[in-house]
């Protein structure tokens, strides 16, 4: 009989825990008591247990969606993971995570392969800034080395020697695949490339692992720079339920030499002790999770029922600033007032200060919390969530609106998450920041729209500057109620846009009292028709008010709410309900788009007082670099003139 | 049988109308298959115009009439009853016999305040027809679109009563309005259809102006085209009053001719802001249908509290203006040199002619802005060979070219006296002499002095006259009485740079014609020759003939000046006589030189660059 030291058995019992647990689930699950899948780590239990016996109390831990032993581990919420995994109340995230989104003080988890690893290196650049010794460690599989944001992050945590340490799980399988068909080269070699350290161990020899790992957490921590540190496991069971291809004799040669089950067999009476303890914790975990409730049905969410209308004060706007210089004044003033504001972004520093100029100026001041990247779209704002869920404020500058698809996972699948799969235990309160639009003929990846596709994601919400509000109107009040992840589209012909709250006779410029106020442009007379705009569609939207009027004797109400969603439909609600006809400019492409979602908001709730409703958008073609082709496909004052002469006469104008 | 419509043949498809020269039957009339009706003729030849079935004769155009093809000349019906039936039963067809005012003032059908609008109504309505027997009385079909802009006498409806279809034809040309989509029935005092002026007063008018058409009955009745929808309650959004903004005042375009055509100076709009068409018919008394009555309710408040006046103080459309009685413009076939009143160039001898019929409908659609014209462009592209350019360049030549268009010009417009002309209500006063004025603008304000009689001035004559009329104007000379009594005008640019403008026609005369400046275009000289004429009293045929003319006439200056031309130095021998630069270098630079007089009537060429500074 092999006699332990009380570390080894303290690991037995921590991975037994894990295992039993696992293999509890998989018992529910074939009893149809769990919802979805689970992919268990029964196996690979070792190497949480080693990395969070290395961990201190401060670090942060970010896992992916085998994340069950790292979760156990890390924070010994067994009832609240079996809760949450049978979707009840009483789960670590109230039964919104399940399996893969898992929360816990500081620990998570997401579902996504790669997108974790610049939140988690977000995380530790915020223990960075601090001055903290806390540091970040993020789980990922040897599959996951597929990813592209891995390698962004890798070079960025090197370059800005962040404490991170990046735990890779070699089980050589990526799902069912054997990592010799797909992974070529070598694993760590990828890393030290980038200079980072790299640090080695297995699941089978026990104290080694334990010894590596507090190796490379100590040097991590010691040294403020990342590591990595590879284990070697094995995954004894199927990747998820039923998906496992592999030679049962050869999984039965990993079984053969998995150091829990050979503790098992030659410590049986110290195995049997432990069996039961946690049998009995795990028996009562699965009744009262049984026992508990689903959580309560839910409301719409974010978007707002339809309040009053807003109340409204004139537009006085005494500065003649170029928009783009106000950005960048506004940036300095709350920088200095507000020290968890970090911008992030390509080729911000000074000089140049940005592609637009909104950052001139502020690495000068700031210089630690202004930090230029790689061309890493998904890193600025990957590392944007991770400082976000540790309290800071991000500014993420993408530097053209075009890019922000190669930053569509870190804010669909991370940012827009985090707050309602975690159960409101954090916030995610990141600013995305990106310059949209054509009319500068850079053609057709740099002169688009595609804010639309940004829209509608729960607990996010977007806004849009235009000339007619001072930036600092806009971004003070965000800096001052961030609670989630934002995105600020900055139309780029506004930059050179002088702001001004001069408008044409006849018409006063007024805003909401809402945070972030709807600019109205409203006439001296009743409206005839609402045309309803936002961002760069503004100036086009005011020329053609003045030219509907002046030329086909239409008064219009031009109503330019600055936040596009969630969208409060109230201050359109009002001018149409007067009005009775409505029209919707937005630049971008417009099927599925945002001046859909007017038009039908404004139905659902006017009805038959609408009498016509017409938009105006991009036609379905790339945007031309070609000058003239250009300034014919985005809507321009005519076609918003026509437009609204259309809804004047409850014609349709010919689209577009 | 059914009562059928009599077209012209088409003798010529180059001709898009015939002047009616003789009726050979009388109305009510007989007359067999074949039977010669009238004597047409177009401008190749006069012809017979055949009946095309026999019946009873009922005339729709008078003799001396122009015609265009699409409209009907008279309507033959099997029998006078038939005849009766199919001209009471189209409700308004009257019209198309009588004049618009007989017709509005006869059958009450015209909506609003037609007492004090009468014939300016800007929306006739069309009731259910008469003729058709007391049964439920339907509309078949629309024969045009929604908002179509349909001619006097176009059939616009299908109506099916009594066993009889008829078709219901416009009373007047304008933009029709149905109240929903055929078949629909019409009752006693139902409508068949609106015709508007234009589509801004239908829009004013029916499609409803401001404020939100409600889901109640009346907005039902007069939307009356889709389903109701059960609203929430849009006064949720606008129980909140807004404050006023300011006291700007601000007409749009149409308001303002209508303003403007009313004699309603800015001052009346006081406190509306924004004035649309709409708000004006409102200070008129014009009130919209009833089906509108949430607007009209909204602006009889708006009203009530700026304390505007009510439509009973307003000056109707149509009164007469000061002096101008209406019985002294029935007058007979010649005017004096006075009683024109506002309408014509004062002080000069004219006969008046009556207007044709369809001539006086297009010009009573326009009668709500009397004193505005119905303005028209016609404009020709000529191709020169540069002679504008040579002569200003040339010493002794400097605007030789331009006398040459006056003179032409004025020869012309005896043959074209629709442009030497001016516009009285029903009438077009034809001016007996040709008084041109020539527009000059070279830094003391824009003047029009006027060549009188330039008709039968020598070339010379021409000449001489224009240089004295620029020295004057350059001295500030001009009197007012070589600046009265134009009856045509001249705007000419082909000494600069201009391609062409948009000339304004000028008060009391018909037609304005522009020259635009000589450019280059794929190796050869153009410029372009603009005539702005009021529709009313013209149109674009002789507009575009009167060019014709006019360029063929000027070629053969041309090739004369070429000629003369040919002796003397060349453009690049001339200099500004400011800053002595060459013409080639201003050209370069993108500057041009002006043929301007100094104070002892000699020509002076300045470049555009020192003219510039000197008159800046």
């Amino acid at each position: 009989m092999q006699v332990l030291d009380e570390q080894a058995l303290a690991a037995y019992e921590s991975a037994m825990l894990i295992r039993r647990v696992e293999e509890r689930l998989l018992e529910l699950f074939a009893q149809g008591k769990l919802f979805g899948t689970v992919h268990t780590c029964i196996g690979q239990e070792l190497v949480a247990v080693a990395v969070a016996e290395a961990l201190g109390e401060r670090d942060w831990v970010f896992s992916n969606h085998r994340c069950h032993g790292h979760f156990i581990a890390r924070t010994d919420q067994v009832e609240g993971l079996i809760a949450e995994i049978m979707g009840k109340t009483t789960g670590v995230c109230g039964g919104w995570g399940g399996s893969q989104h898992l929360c816990y003080e500081r620990f998570f988890s997401n579902g996504i392969q790669g997108g974790i690893v610049p939140c988690a290196a977000g995380l530790a650049l915020s223990e960075k800034l601090a001055g903290t010794d806390a540091i970040a460690a993020v789980f990922i599989g040897e599959g996951t080395l597929g990813e592209g944001v891995v390698y962004e992050t890798a070079n960025l945590i090197s370059k800005w020697s962040l404490p991170l340490l990046i735990v890779l799980e070699n089980n050589r399988f990526s799902q069912s695949t054997p990592q010799e068909t797909t992974i070529a080269g070598d694993m760590a070699a990828r890393f030290e490339a980038f200079g980072i350290e790299a640090f080695a161990g297995d699941t089978w020899h026990l104290p080694e692992l334990m010894g590596v790992a507090q190796k490379a957490a100590g040097y991590v921590r010691s040294q403020s720079r990342p590591a990595l540190l590879i284990v070697e496991t094995d995954r004894l069971k199927a990747h998820s339920k039923g998906d496992d291809d592999r030679d049962p004799a050869q999984v039965q040669g990993y079984w053969d030499r998995d150091l829990l089950r050979r503790f098992e067999a030659d410590s049986p009476e110290d195995a049997g002790i432990l069996a039961g303890r946690i049998d009995e914790r795990i028996d009562r975990a699965v009744e009262d999770a049984l026992a508990a409730e689903y959580p309560p049905a839910v409301g719409y969410g974010d978007e707002p029922p339809v309040v009053d209308p807003p109340s409204w004060s004139p537009t006085v706007i005494e500065t003649r600033a170029r928009v783009g210089e106000a950005l960048a004044a506004c940036f300095h003033e709350w920088m200095g007032k507000d020290e968890r504001i970090v911008m992030l972004g390509e080729d911000i520093l000074s000089p140049y200060g940005g592609a637009f100029k909104a950052t001139l100026g502020l690495s000068d001041a700031y210089p630690d919390r202004v930090k230029t990247t790689t061309i890493s779209e998904a890193a600025i704002v990957g590392f944007g969530n991770g400082l976000a869920l540790s309290g800071m404020r991000p500014v993420c500058e993408i530097m053209f609106g075009d890019f922000l698809t190669l930053a569509a996972d870190q804010i669909i699948n991370h940012a827009a998450k985090f707050p309602r799969m975690y159960n409101g235990q954090v916030q995610v309160p990141v600013i995305v920041r990106t310059p949209m639009g054509g009319g500068r003929g850079y053609g057709p990846t740099h002169s688009q729209s595609l804010e639309k596709h940004f829209l509608g994601l729960p607990q996010t919400q977007v806004l849009a500057l235009h000339p007619r509000i001072e930036p600092s109107k806009l971004y003070g009040p965000l800096f001052e109620t961030i609670d989630r992840m934002t995105l600020v589209v900055e139309n780029k012909l506004l930059y050179a846009k002088r702001l001004s709250s001069d408008v044409a006779p006849g018409w006063a410029l007024e805003q909401s009292g809402e945070v972030f106020p709807t600019t109205r442009l409203r006439p001296a007379s009743e409206p005839d028709v609402t045309v309803v705009c936002y961002g760069g569609a503004l100036p086009v939207t005011e020329e053609a008010a003045v030219k509907a009027f002046e030329q086909h004797d239409v008064v219009c109400e031009v109503v330019c709410p600055t936040r596009l969603y969630p969208l409060n439909l109230a201050p359109v609600l009002e001018s149409v309900a007067r009005s009775g006809r409505l029209v919707v400019v937005e630049e971008g492409h417009g099927f599925a788009a945002w001046g859909s979602e007017v038009v039908s908001g404004v139905f659902m709730e006017l009805g038959s007082a609408v009498r016509s409703a017409q938009r105006v958008y991009a036609p379905a073609h790339p945007i031309p670099s070609c000058g003239p082709l250009e300034k014919q496909l985005l809507p321009n004052a005519q076609g918003v003139c026509d437009a609204v002469v259309a809804a004047m006469e409850g014609r349709s104008h010919g689209g577009g | 049988m059914a009562v059928v419509e009599q077209f012209a043949p088409q003798n010529n498809v180059n001709d898009d109308s015939i002047t009616v020269l003789t009726r050979k039957v009388a109305d009510g009339d007989s007359v067999s298959p074949g039977e010669t009706l009238m004597v047409a003729e177009t401008s190749k030849a006069s012809f017979d115009v055949p009946a095309e079935s026999g019946g009873v004769v009922k005339w729709l155009v008078a003799e001396g009439e122009d015609v265009p093809n699409e409209n009907p000349l008279c309507l033959i019906a099997g029998s006078a009853e038939e005849l009766e039936a199919a001209v009471v039963g189209a409700g308004a067809v009257g019209a198309a016999v009588g004049s618009a005012a007989e017709s509005a003032g006869s059958n009450g059908d015209i909506l609003g305040n037609t007492g004090s609008l009468g014939a300016a109504s800007p929306v006739v309505e069309l009731g259910a027809p008469a003729g058709l027997s007391g049964e439920a009385v339907v509309v078949t079909d629309w024969l045009v679109p929604q908002h179509a802009e349909v001619e006097l006498g176009q059939p616009i409806a299908r109506v099916k009563g009594g066993g009889k279809s008829v078709e219901v034809t416009a009373p007047r040309a304008g933009v029709v309005a149905f109240d929903r989509p055929a078949p629909y029935p019409v009752g006693a005092d139902g409508v068949v259809a609106r015709v508007a002026d234009s589509q801004a007063v239908l829009r004013a008018f029916v499609g409803g102006g401001s404020g939100a058409g409600r889901s109640d009955g009346a907005a039902q009745t007069q939307a009356g085209q889709g389903e109701t929808y059960i609203a929430a309650d849009p006064d949720r959004y606008t129980k909140t009053p807004r404050k006023a903004i300011g006291s700007a005042v601000r007409l749009s375009a149409a308001a303002k001719t209508l303003a403007d055509g009313h004699g309603l100076a800015e001052s009346r709009f006081a406190g509306m802001g924004l004035v649309r068409v709409t708000d004006v018919m409102r200070l008129l008394g014009v009130s919209a249908p009833a089906g509108d009555a949430q607007r009209s309710s909204t602006s009889g408040k708006d009203t009530a509290s700026n304390g505007r006046p009510g439509a009973t103080d307003v000056t109707p459309l149509g009164a007469p203006s000061a002096g101008q009685a209406p019985g002294a413009a029935s007058g007979g076939a010649s005017g004096g040199a006075s009683g024109g009143g506002d309408w014509l160039v004062d002080g000069v001898a004219y006969r008046e002619e009556p207007m044709s019929r369809v001539k006086r409908m297009e010009a009573s659609l326009l009668a709500e802005s009397q004193r505005t014209v119905a303005l028209s462009q016609v404009s020709l592209l000529v191709g020169g060979r540069g002679v504008f350019g040579r002569c200003r360049d040339t010493p002794g030549f400097a605007g030789r070219m331009s006398s040459r268009v006056i003179f032409e010009s004025a020869r012309l417009l005896r043959k074209y006296p629709e442009l030497n002309a001016g516009y009285r209500p029903k009438k077009v006063a034809f001016y007996e002499p040709v008084n041109v004025g020539y527009a000059i603008d070279a830094g003391h304000g824009l003047k029009v002095p006027v060549f009188p009689d330039a008709d039968r001035m020598s070339l010379e004559g021409v000449h001489a006259l224009k240089q004295r009329h620029v020295e004057r104007y350059l001295a500030n000379e001009l009197d007012l009485a070589e600046l009265a009594g134009g009856t045509f005008t001249i705007t000419d640019l082909s000494e600069q740079g201009a391609w062409a403008l948009n000339p304004i026609v000028n008060r009391g005369q018909s037609a304005i014609l522009a020259v635009g400046g000589e450019h280059e275009i794929g190796g050869s000289v153009v410029y372009q020759l603009l005539l702005a004429f009021d529709h009313r009293v013209s149109d674009g045929r002789t507009a575009s003939a009167f060019l014709g003319d006019l360029r063929d006439r000027l070629a053969g200056h041309e090739e004369a000046l070429l000629q003369e031309l040919g002796a003397t130095p060349g453009p690049s021998a001339v200099t500004c006589s400011g800053c002595f630069k060459p013409v080639a270098e201003l050209r370069a630079m993108g500057h041009h030189l002006l043929l301007t007089l100094d104070a002892s009537a000699k020509e002076k060429r300045l470049c555009s660059l020192c003219l510039g500074g000197w008159s800046g």
